[in-house]
């Protein structure tokens, strides 16, 4: 069973899991790329983290459960320093003067890219949030979940650990 | 500008349309013997923080004939930049567009005047509708981006439709469907994006009219029964003691709401709104259970008939705005503007700040 942040049910702009989120194993043939800005002013691409596990988060400030949910990837991020694992938080289509503050506010030392367009989340089938996806080492997409989780215990930290067990050795 | 996605468009900065009374359509049944309540509806839009060029577009009311519609006129003006109406080919969807340099202050007003009546059509009898346009049916039966009608949206469609025979029936066994199975949720954010593939691969079937009624439609046309959403806003209260499928107050900015249609050869286009039937259960009297005698009647009422103290803007998916650098939209209900920076956010009010008004004139 997967742990919650909280008891609320998991909602989001375009709809509501009023089950438990189910992480679901990755089925499209490709994974979709994913280069944006980001809000440091520089320029992220998932292709340059080949040789690190990395999770995916697609956000927003008025997402509620986003915002229950960015801790414990903060928390997951922690746990990992030093560890071929990254985790990538993508902002859903809100300019810096929105997102800068509320990171700030969070103590959040994310990674936050800007998606302000909604081509990314087009682009990797985001209808609702938090959407999060975990990507193996190769660069491929394995698993996916739309709704709110703890990624600091359970389920998702054990998937985690296992693509990371499972990446190549000298990175 | 495409000529071939718009029909209508001028290069002026302002102007007033107006329109010939319509008659009803030959297609539709017959609509109830209710007045027509004629209404004025004003939407102003300032974008806040203009950058390069900057557009605004806003809907306007259906452009087509409807028992219950009758669009009167359309002025709207934009100071400082060029305006236009345009009317988007495949659907028929209105559309005021403007455009500034950089350095104007970008301000859109459109007003516009309209009649509306209530709308019935009663199912207990034999219909005598006639023939739609196959071209129009073929177009209400397609896939959109967001809706597609095979995969696991025919899989479910196909177990709510077992048994059942006939548009009508098959119709009617998907707004209960939806009745029973979704729920309105409250944080959605806005009216909802209407993304139907992601609803139903995840279950996840919480949300707002422009899902819930949009699953109604998706679900009827993967059985090829010809369905559309119909995009529009409440102009009005309710005289049908509903206070939450109403807007009082002549403030009507946050008042948007898609509503739903089927067709059947012997009753022509059919109005439905599953959608309220679950936002009468949430909202009346602080949420009501689906036995109670209100919601109940609500059910029955929205299976077949439409209060209109709401104001229809079109039935169109996934539009390509014209003359905008972004793609296409989902949809069309709240107004819409770009600047250098992109598409903005039409629920940001930071950066985009509208008002929408409505009075009754007549």
């Amino acid at each position: 069973m997967l742990a919650r942040v909280a008891a609320a049910a998991v909602v989001a702009w375009a709809t509501a899991a009023a089950a438990e989120p189910q992480i679901k194993p990755w089925t499209a043939a490709a994974t979709p790329k994913l280069a944006l800005p980001d809000l440091a002013g520089g320029q992220a691409d998932l292709g340059d983290l080949r040789g690190r596990v990395v999770v995916v988060n697609f956000w927003a400030t008025w997402c509620v459960p986003c915002r229950d949910e960015l801790p414990s990837l903060q928390r997951l991020r922690d746990r990992f320093a030093g560890k071929p694992v990254e985790v990538i938080t993508v902002n859903y289509g809100e300019f810096p003067q929105r997102i800068r503050p509320f990171i700030e506010k969070e103590k959040l030392a994310l990674k936050v890219l800007l998606d302000t367009q909604k081509d990314a989340a087009r682009d990797w089938g985001v209808g609702g949030l938090p959407m999060t996806f975990i990507v193996d080492a190769n660069g491929r997409a394995r698993y996916s979940v739309f709704g709110e989780l703890d990624w600091s215990t359970g389920e998702p930290l054990q998937l985690v650990e296992k693509l990371l067990a499972e990446a190549p050795r000298g990175h | 500008m495409d000529r071939r996605d718009f029909l209508r468009f001028t290069g002026i900065a302002s102007t007033s349309i107006m329109y010939p009374m319509l008659a009803p359509p030959a297609h539709a049944q017959a609509a109830t013997a209710d007045k027509w309540r004629t209404f004025e509806v004003t939407t102003q839009v300032e974008v806040l923080k203009p950058s390069g060029v900057t557009r605004v577009w806003i809907p306007t009311p259906l452009s087509l004939e409807a028992p219950f519609h009758r669009t009167l006129s359309n002025e709207f003006k934009a100071e400082g930049g060029k305006s236009a109406v345009v009317t988007e080919a495949k659907y028929g969807a209105g559309i005021v567009w403007a455009e500034w340099p950089e350095g104007a202050k970008p301000i859109l007003t459109h007003t516009s005047r309209f009649a509306l009546r209530n709308f019935a059509v009663d199912l207990s009898r034999p219909g005598n509708a006639k023939p739609e346009d196959p071209l129009i049916l073929a177009r209400y039966t397609q896939a959109t981006d967001v809706m597609p009608t095979d995969g696991a949206v025919k899989k479910l469609s196909d177990e709510i439709v077992k048994g059942k025979q006939g548009n009508v029936e098959k119709s009617r066994a998907i707004y209960e469907w939806i009745v029973e199975n979704t729920y309105r949720d409250a944080k959605t954010r806005g009216c909802g994006t209407g993304d139907i593939k992601f609803m139903v691969e995840n279950k996840a079937w919480g949300g707002k009219c422009a899902d819930l009624n949009a699953l109604f439609v998706a679900l009827a046309r993967a059985q090829g029964v010809p369905a559309r959403d119909v995009y529009g806003i409440r102009v009005a209260g309710s005289e049908l003691g509903y206070k939450s499928l109403g807007k009082t107050g002549g403030d009507i900015t946050k008042a948007q709401h898609c509503r739903a249609e089927f067709y059947d050869p012997a009753f022509g286009w059919v109005p439905v709104d599953p959608a309220d039937v679950r936002k009468v259960m949430l909202e009346e009297d602080g949420g009501k259970k689906i036995d109670d005698p209100m919601v109940v009647a609500a059910r029955k009422r929205l299976f077949g008939s439409w209060e209109m103290n709401w104001l229809a803007y079109n039935y169109a998916h996934d539009l390509s705005l014209p003359n905008a650098e972004r793609g296409k939209i989902a949809f069309l209900m709240y107004p819409q503007s770009e600047t250098a920076e992109g598409r903005l956010d039409s629920l940001d009010a930071d950066n985009f700040k509208y008002t929408i008004t409505s009075k009754e004139i007549a």
